[in-house]
């Protein structure tokens, strides 16, 4: 509880300082969005002036700051520049699309990395350990985007399991759609999930291989223990506890993953609508966009410390 | 030990051989040629057509609402048309045929007439009657402090519109340039008709009605059995799935999969078009690559160079190299044939490298002369300014590319002294905006009372007074002799379609994108 009180509370000043980063950073960006809303080529300078006044664009840099903030406080966003609605209302609408892909994804890192890491680190030194090293490594070095062109090529054009871009929503005029958000959902998800896996593979591996010459660990060989046991109960957890680390780190970046993944399925989510966004300067829902996105990575990692001490109950994570 | 290994290897290297020839001979080869000429297939009646569309658009999400319509509205003009028809319909080669209307007609430079066809309704039976047309437009002027960037000041010279009879109606347009007003606007989205009432329904009368619309995802429409003409669809329905046009491999895979049967794609995907798969494209004297020159200084202010500069490039050399062919090359504001193309001045421009080294010479550059290019990135235009780059090379020009660059607010809003290359749109008279008035799109404000006085001219006309033809082939001829920019081509709109699925592929007219035509494109049962 402590933990989760002291980390709510370092937030505060993280959201300050990544926002007003943010904020300058889009402010020293080439771009005007009031030359974009005003018609771009065939706007006059009057027109242009006329839609910075309106947006109260032309005011000063640290007083746009403080009117936007004063709203965020209150979880208000604002208005797109471009469109006529809500950010957080947006953001509400497409978060649990980009939420079903996360998921996903993290689901099928992890059935990567626990059943190749285990085998492999159990099997160190053998033709399978070899072979699925290599894998292992061919799934951190293709990028996310190559790797979903290959799937969609694959298996949506080649096999047509798929559908190579969409996305159907978990209910469908009030009845489930289970299936189709299944299907929608499984090469997002792998695009962004095997090169998860591919790393924490690596990560388990290690610590399994380690763990595996611990005393304990031979002490049950000794004993007779099925080799199922040693591994699940003996060296997992203590194997685990580095992996956790570098789970939190890899998994909190999926969230900024998704932003290209999702342009190349036509996924309707946060990252897609914050890609958009930031092509057009729209400052109110890039803001929104990255706080976010900073929620979640704090979330992740506090969930990361919270597991540490499930995994090894002697660690103190207050 | 060592005989238990040396089996696992050569088992890992069997099973690696036999994998191998498994995915070889599963991979079908897709380059199968058609012979050009598509049979004629029967028709189904039942027909849908799946249309991969971009309806987010990098977040300018589309509106059906004409009253509010951002810039987006007159690239999506195709699904206006589709949901509420319009009062006439434009051709291919720029004439109007009555749809709603049954007649429109110019009466004087202050007036235009409109007479609706009898018993008009929309999809769910409310009359469509002059009232109803009244009320739409003047929605439409009420919101100008809105929706101006979507409609252009010019739109806003209809003052008020008069209801002669239920049929009948007269628009009132004050400053003379009626002729130019029905030109522009008759025949697009800025007319649609939509249903009267406090709040805005997606309803219409046009050829199509929405089954349902998902904002940003799907719009699925099918045939309006109420629309005058409803006989003349070929199709039962069409749907628009969402994908992004800033990734145009996803559309072809999309395409191949059968997810879609048609959808626009950009030249990068011609190469992967074979087997069922073909391109469609749409070239119109409206949408132009063109390269806007900041005449006020440097070498750019001397006629000789900017001669030179077109006769430097090969247009038909990059229709070919960026665009696959697709493009047709542009010497003037109107492509040859046109009736507005001035035939005499065609060639005047047209590429002669030898004469542009003479030019160049003449304008005391022999040794060559730097120019800065903004290229905007958007349908190819990068690629081609690398070309350009390498034509404009040979003849002693180098072109210093700056890209990665915002072409808006580092190139047009600081009113750079330099090129631009940017894709055209503008019809009518507004083409010569890019050398009269205030706008941006007007570099370094250029200001020739010549071309002012042909602007205002031509507002007052219509497309179809032969004094019209006159005026267009006189400003052709000034904009020439003058090189007031460097014309390289007319674009065309690129779709890619399954042949399998569809019979005589027709785009829309209208519209940025390719949108099957209704009346023409069929489902092959």
């Amino acid at each position: 509880m402590q933990l989760v009180v002291r980390r709510l509370v370092l937030l505060i000043p993280t959201l300050l300082l990544v926002t007003f980063g943010v904020f300058s950073l889009v402010a020293l960006v080439p771009g005007d969005a009031a030359v974009t809303l005003a018609g771009g080529a065939s706007a006059t300078p009057e027109q242009i002036a006329a839609v910075r006044t309106d947006l109260h664009l032309d005011d000063p840099y640290l007083s746009q700051y403080g009117r936007w903030l004063s709203h965020a406080v209150r979880f208000d966003f604002g208005k797109s520049l471009f469109q006529d609605q809500q950010v957080s209302d947006q953001i509400a609408s497409k978060l649990p699309v980009t939420l079903s892909i996360v998921a996903g994804a993290v689901i099928i890192g992890l059935v990567v990395a626990l059943s190749v890491g285990l085998y492999t680190g159990a099997r160190h030194g053998g033709l399978a350990d070899r072979v699925l090293l290599l894998l292992t490594s061919g799934g951190m070095a293709v990028a996310n985007f190559v790797l979903a062109i290959l799937l969609i090529n694959y298996f949506a054009v080649r096999l047509g399991w798929f559908n190579a871009v969409g996305f159907e929503h978990l209910t469908k005029d009030g009845s489930l759609n289970f299936v189709p958000w299944l299907k929608s959902l499984t090469l997002p998800s792998a695009s962004l999930g095997i090169g998860v896996g591919a790393r924490l593979a690596r990560q388990v591996r290690a610590g399994v291989i380690d763990v595996l010459d611990e005393p304990y660990v031979r002490t049950a060989w000794a004993k007779g223990c099925s080799p199922r046991r040693v591994i699940v109960k003996h060296v997992f957890k203590n194997a685990a506890m580095p992996s956790v680390t570098v789970a939190g780190l890899v998994i909190g970046a999926l969230l900024g993953g998704t932003a290209i993944v999702e342009q190349i399925f036509s996924v309707p989510g946060v990252g897609q609508y914050l890609v958009g966004a930031i092509a057009l300067r729209d400052l109110p829902v890039i803001q929104g966009g990255v706080v976010l996105f900073v929620l979640g990575f704090v979330l992740i990692n506090l969930c990361v410390d919270l597991l540490y001490g499930w995994l090894n109950p002697k660690i103190d994570v207050a | 030990m060592r005989n238990t290994n040396q089996r696992r290897w050569r088992s890992a290297v069997a099973l690696l051989a036999v994998t191998a020839v498994l995915f070889t001979a599963c991979s079908s080869d897709k380059k199968s040629g058609g012979d050009g000429a598509e049979p004629v297939s029967k028709a189904d009646p039942n027909g849908v057509i799946k249309v991969g569309y971009d309806l987010q658009q990098e977040n300018l999400e589309f509106s059906f609402d004409p009253s509010i319509a951002t810039a987006a509205a007159t690239a999506n003009d195709a699904l206006f048309d589709l949901l509420f028809g319009r009062l006439m319909r434009q051709n291919k080669d720029g004439t109007l045929s009555p749809d709603l209307a049954k007649s429109a007609e110019v009466v004087d430079k202050n007036t235009i007439k409109v007479v609706l066809r009898d018993g008009l309704v929309f999809s769910d039976d409310t009359p469509l009657d002059a009232n109803a047309v009244k009320a739409s437009l003047e929605r439409n002027l009420a919101n100008r402090a809105k929706n101006e960037v979507g409609f252009l000041s010019p739109y806003f010279s209809l003052q008020s519109i008069d209801v002669v009879s239920p049929t009948e109606l007269k628009f009132n347009i004050p400053d003379g340039t009626a002729p130019s007003w029905y030109d522009q606007h008759i025949g697009t989205w800025k007319t649609t008709i939509v249903k009267p009432g406090a709040n805005f329904e997606e309803i219409g009368a046009g050829p199509m009605k929405i089954v349902s619309h998902t904002p940003g995802e799907k719009i699925v429409m099918t045939a309006n059995d109420k629309y005058w003409n409803a006989k003349a669809v070929k199709i039962k329905g069409i749907e628009f799935q969402q994908v992004a046009f800033a990734q145009p491999q996803a559309g072809i895979a999309a395409l191949g999969q059968g997810q879609f049967d048609v959808t626009t794609t950009d030249p990068s995907q011609l190469a992967a078009l074979s087997g069922k798969l073909k391109a469609v494209s749409r070239v119109s004297p409206d949408q132009t690559a063109t390269i806007m020159l900041c005449k006020a200084d440097g070498p750019l202010a001397d006629v000789r160079v900017r001669k030179a500069l077109n006769k430097g490039i090969d247009r038909k050399a990059i229709s070919e190299a960026v665009f696959g062919g697709t493009a047709e090359p542009a010497t003037q504001m109107w492509p040859t044939g046109h009736k507005f193309n001035n035939a005499d001045v065609d060639k005047d421009l047209a590429y002669d490298p030898e004469g542009a080294r003479d030019l160049l010479d003449k304008a005391g550059y022999k040794d060559g002369v730097s120019i800065d290019l903004y290229p905007l990135d958007f349908a190819g235009l990068s690629q081609a300014a690398e070309v350009i780059k390498q034509q404009l090379s040979e003849i002693g020009v180098t072109i210093n590319l700056k890209t990665g660059v915002n072409f808006v607010s580092d190139f047009l809003v600081p009113q750079k002294h330099a090129m631009g290359l940017y894709p055209g749109n503008n019809s009518g008279s507004q083409k010569l905006t890019s050398w009269t008035g205030n706008s941006l799109g007007n570099l370094c404000k250029y200001n020739d009372p010549k071309i002012t006085d042909y602007f205002n001219q031509l507002n007052s006309l219509s497309a179809n007074d032969p004094k019209a033809v006159q005026l267009w082939q006189d400003a052709g001829k000034l904009v020439v002799d003058d090189a007031l920019s460097i014309f390289v081509l007319f674009r065309a709109t690129l779709g890619a379609y399954n042949t399998d699925r569809l019979g005589d592929m027709t785009p829309m007219v209208l519209g940025q994108y390719i949108v099957p035509d209704p009346f023409k494109t069929y489902v092959k049962a």
